[in-house]
């Protein structure tokens, strides 16, 4: 017979860590709440026969967010054997809200307060039999991080769900609120199992819409216990759901008086708190934000003595990569006496192309690890708040920036993670600005060009990514205000996490993870598109007659790019390689860099132990540079990623908008940096015009007043930064 | 004939192992495809939504 265990809990409770440790999986450990909406099913280490079951983080079982959704629906719906609730212990009053849920649905529930750590390092005292005894059901601690206490409490699940012992329901109403309780138990009787009785009773008695929807009531039936609600409504001068509400915590806080304590005084401030005064200062906030993204971006890709990732990369490019394998290869494969197109395809398509790309390996490891350290600390949580306060203030949700910052890894989970979002105008408007937030594959062409023609300076990355940033924002202003975006933003719980030093294990995996698969892309899709360009670039009709060209400037590829080229001109980019690159970019975005890589050369500038991208950065100035950097950075993402936006939008009509748009975008943006810039350097013409008025077009659009918006916001209550 | 093959046989033996790597890496490619693999660059360990793409690769012994 096979047990079904659940974990349910707070959002950042730890019930992934949890989940991990029990089922030896290496789910995602995120330090945010709300990335995730499914469900993940494992088998407890040892115990084939017990299933493990993840649910998303939920405040309670009301049905207001999605997650709420899921996981009621779950735990009502499918009834596993046993409910483990994860109780933060830092934070017990708020989380043991939840549980006096979880203790009305029948199910039999062990409690297991997590982060014991935490709570002993500071000073506080958790008595679980007392805890236990008032819930009616059996407490225990651990410290899922740690890895104490984790198959304890997967046994007390398993003994409760085998005992099929439910506690007693412990007495959480007052008696008027308890007998229109009853009344309602008593009226729908046989309608529902006896386990679940009381957690309809409440529902109903909170008057809750999924819960009258699902059972169907009769008129009168409805009339009868609408009437023992008003009655109790009318003695405690309360509409019912806040009733319920304010009851439930007036049980908690005489619980905990029992149970718990404290060892600092309610009022004073932890450090986390102290830190968050700073970091999330409304004035300091975004300075502090752009320091810690430049210092970061410093580190990895900047030419300073501290960029490491930087190092790394110029000793793979300079030595591995152009003495040791272009240098050598090629000659070894010339003296056994190799046909030169054989060396040509080896040495100038396979190795330029892929060896392009490896190149950046290291700053990507050394990006993904600084940030994967960022998220586990609780410094990228600050953002999505700080990110709500700025969204709010235009009728937009900060749930929106949450996708976003899962977008720095790769676009494509950034995209679902937007499935969180319930209002469907702001879901398909973050699945349309998501892309803009530069992923890993797209650092390449950054670190290509800040090395190549901005020596190496670390504001280059640091600017991408807050154009990246900028452009989400903007977008995000300029679209809400248009009939398609219009409306309130959706509500939106953010709670920080208290800071906690990294964990090594989970700061490990990611960055190793992106890592991999950014190496096995390399080895695959940009060896396989390096050769196709190679022949493409090598090959073309010289005096009519098809064959192998000298210079690929007559090549076949050459006169389809120049065809194209033209468009680009005004962005200041109008080469045929850059176009060519633009477009095999849609393959994976560090094809761009490889497409480089076969079409200046890569290998053979390399074998003369000259600069490696002189002759790319003979075709680039600056600026030019600067606005390739944006439109490849904002405009269409790769394959994988649209083809993420085709799945989510559902919808062809709108995938297109969302390409259209993002295009479009990039084009604008791109167009006015290089005009602009052209006028610093003392040109004026016809595009300065152009790009002046598109400028004048942007700021009307973000500054015109909000005809959908009603004159007074209506701020939703839940927006709480709580702690 | 013989001639011919031993002058050429370094590119041909190099002609073929490129060959080889190539039908391996659209092999890969093509596999990849099928299972709905690959097409992000996160990894899909580390991804939040991991369960959307294999909900099937789900339990633990799968890993
Ligand atoms: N100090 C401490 N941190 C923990 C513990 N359990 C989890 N965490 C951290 O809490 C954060 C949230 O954990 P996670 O498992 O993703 O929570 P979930 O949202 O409930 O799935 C992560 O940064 C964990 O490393 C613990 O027992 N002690
Ligand atoms: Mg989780």
């Amino acid at each position: 017979m096979s047990i079904t265990i659940a974990l349910a809990g707070n959002p950042n409770s730890g019930k992934t860590t949890l989940f991990n440790d029990l089922t030896g999986s290496s789910q995602y450990v995120g330090n945010w709440p709300g990335v995730t909406v499914e469900k993940k099913e494992g088998r407890l280490k040892g115990h084939k026969d017990v299933v493990i079951q993840d649910l998303p983080g939920i405040y309670s079982l009301s049905p207001y967010t999605l997650e709420e959704v899921v996981a009621r629906s779950y735990l009502v719906k499918e009834k596993p054997d046993a409910i483990l609730n994860i109780v933060d212990g830092t934070n017990i009053e708020r989380n043991l809200y939840l549980t006096t849920q979880l203790i009305e649905l029948g199910i039999p529930v062990v409690v297991a307060v997590n982060m014991m750590d935490l709570v002993r390092k500071n000073g506080d005292r958790i008595d679980t039999n007392k805890l236990g005894e008032a819930l009616g059901c059996k407490v225990v601690e651990m410290s899922a991080l740690k890895g104490q206490g984790s198959l304890e409490a997967a046994e007390a699940a398993i003994a409760a769900a085998q005992e099929k012992k439910q506690g007693e329901h412990p007495h959480v109403f007052t008696g008027s609120v308890e007998h229109a309780i009853a009344h309602i138990e008593e009226s729908i009787q046989g309608r529902v199992d006896a386990q679940v009785l009381r957690w309809h009773a409440v529902k109903l008695f909170e008057r809750d819409e999924k819960e009258l929807q699902e059972l169907q009531l009769a008129q009168d039936l409805k009339t009868h216990i609408e009437q023992h609600i008003a009655d109790c409504e009318k003695e405690l001068d309360d509409d019912a759901e806040s009733i319920i509400t304010n009851q439930r915590y007036a049980y908690i806080s005489r619980v905990i008086d029992r149970a718990v304590k404290k060892k600092a005084s309610r009022h004073a401030l932890s450090v986390s708190d102290k830190i968050d005064r700073i970091v999330t200062n409304r004035i300091l906030a975004l300075p502090i934000f752009v320091v810690v993204m430049w210092a970061v971006y410093t580190i990895a890709m900047g030419g300073t003595k501290v960029s490491i990732g930087t190092m790394a990369t110029d000793w793979t490019n300079d030595v591995l990569v152009s003495e040791w394998i272009c240098g050598n290869l090629g000659a070894w494969m010339e003296a056994i006496g190799c046909a030169p197109w054989l060396t040509g395809l080896v040495v100038d398509g396979i190795v330029a192309g892929v060896g392009a790309v490896i190149g950046f390996v290291p700053q990507m490891l050394v990006l993904f690890f600084l940030l994967a350290i960022l998220e586990d600390v609780g410094y990228m949580a600050r953002i999505a708040f700080i990110m709500d306060r700025i969204f709010r203030r235009f009728g937009l949700s900060g749930k929106s920036f949450i996708p976003m910052l899962v977008a720095t890894g790769c676009g494509v989970p950034g995209i679902m993670a937007s499935r969180t979002i319930e209002n469907d105008r702001d879901r398909k408007m973050t699945i349309m600005t998501t892309g803009f937030i530069p992923c890993g594959a797209k650092m390449p062409i950054i670190g290509l060009f800040a090395g190549a023609l901005f020596g190496g300076s670390g504001w280059i990355a640091t600017s991408a990514y807050f154009i990246g940033v900028g452009a989400v924002i903007v977008s995000g202003i300029i679209l809400k205000k248009t009939k398609l975006f219009a409306g309130d933003p959706a509500p939106f719980v953010m709670e920080l996490p208290a800071y906690h030093i990294p964990s090594a294990k989970n700061v490990l995996h990611a960055t190793w993870e992106r890592g991999w698969s950014f190496i096995k892309r390399a080895g695959t899709v940009i060896l396989a598109s390096s050769v196709v360009l190679w022949f493409l670039q090598g090959f073309g009709f010289v005096d009519g007659v098809f064959g192998m060209v000298e210079d690929n400037n007559t090549s076949l590829l050459a006169s389809v790019g120049n065809v194209v080229a033209p468009v680009f001109a005004p962005l200041g980019f109008g080469t045929w390689q850059g176009a060519v690159a633009t477009f095999t970019g849609l393959i994976a975005k560090e094809n761009v860099v490889a497409t480089f890589g076969v079409l200046y050369g890569f290998a053979e500038v390399a074998e003369d132990g000259a600069e490696i991208w002189t002759l790319l950065a003979g075709d680039f100035t600056a600026l030019t540079a600067y606005s390739f950097m944006i439109f490849n950075l904002l405009c269409a993402p790769c394959f994988a990623a649209i083809g993420a936006i085709k799945r989510e939008m559902n919808n062809a009509k709108w995938t297109w908008i969302a390409i259209g748009y993002m295009c479009g975008f990039a084009y604008v943006v791109a167009m006015i940096v290089y005009q602009l810039g052209m006028v610093f350097a003392g040109h004026f013409g016809v595009g300065t015009v152009v790009a002046l008025l598109l400028l004048a077009g942007l700021v009307y659009l973000l500054l015109r007043k909000n005809k959908y918006q009603d004159s007074e916001l209506r701020v939703p209550v839940r927006s709480v930064a709580a702690k | 004939m013989w001639l011919w093959l031993s002058e050429n046989l370094a590119t041909l033996v190099g002609a073929l192992a490129v060959a080889a790597v190539l039908a391996l890496v659209a092999w890969k490619i093509v596999r990849d495809h099928r299972r709905h693999k690959g097409g992000c660059g996160g990894g899909c360990g580390s991804c939040p939504n991991a369960g959307f793409c294999h909900p099937d690769a789900q339990s633990a012994e799968h890993r």
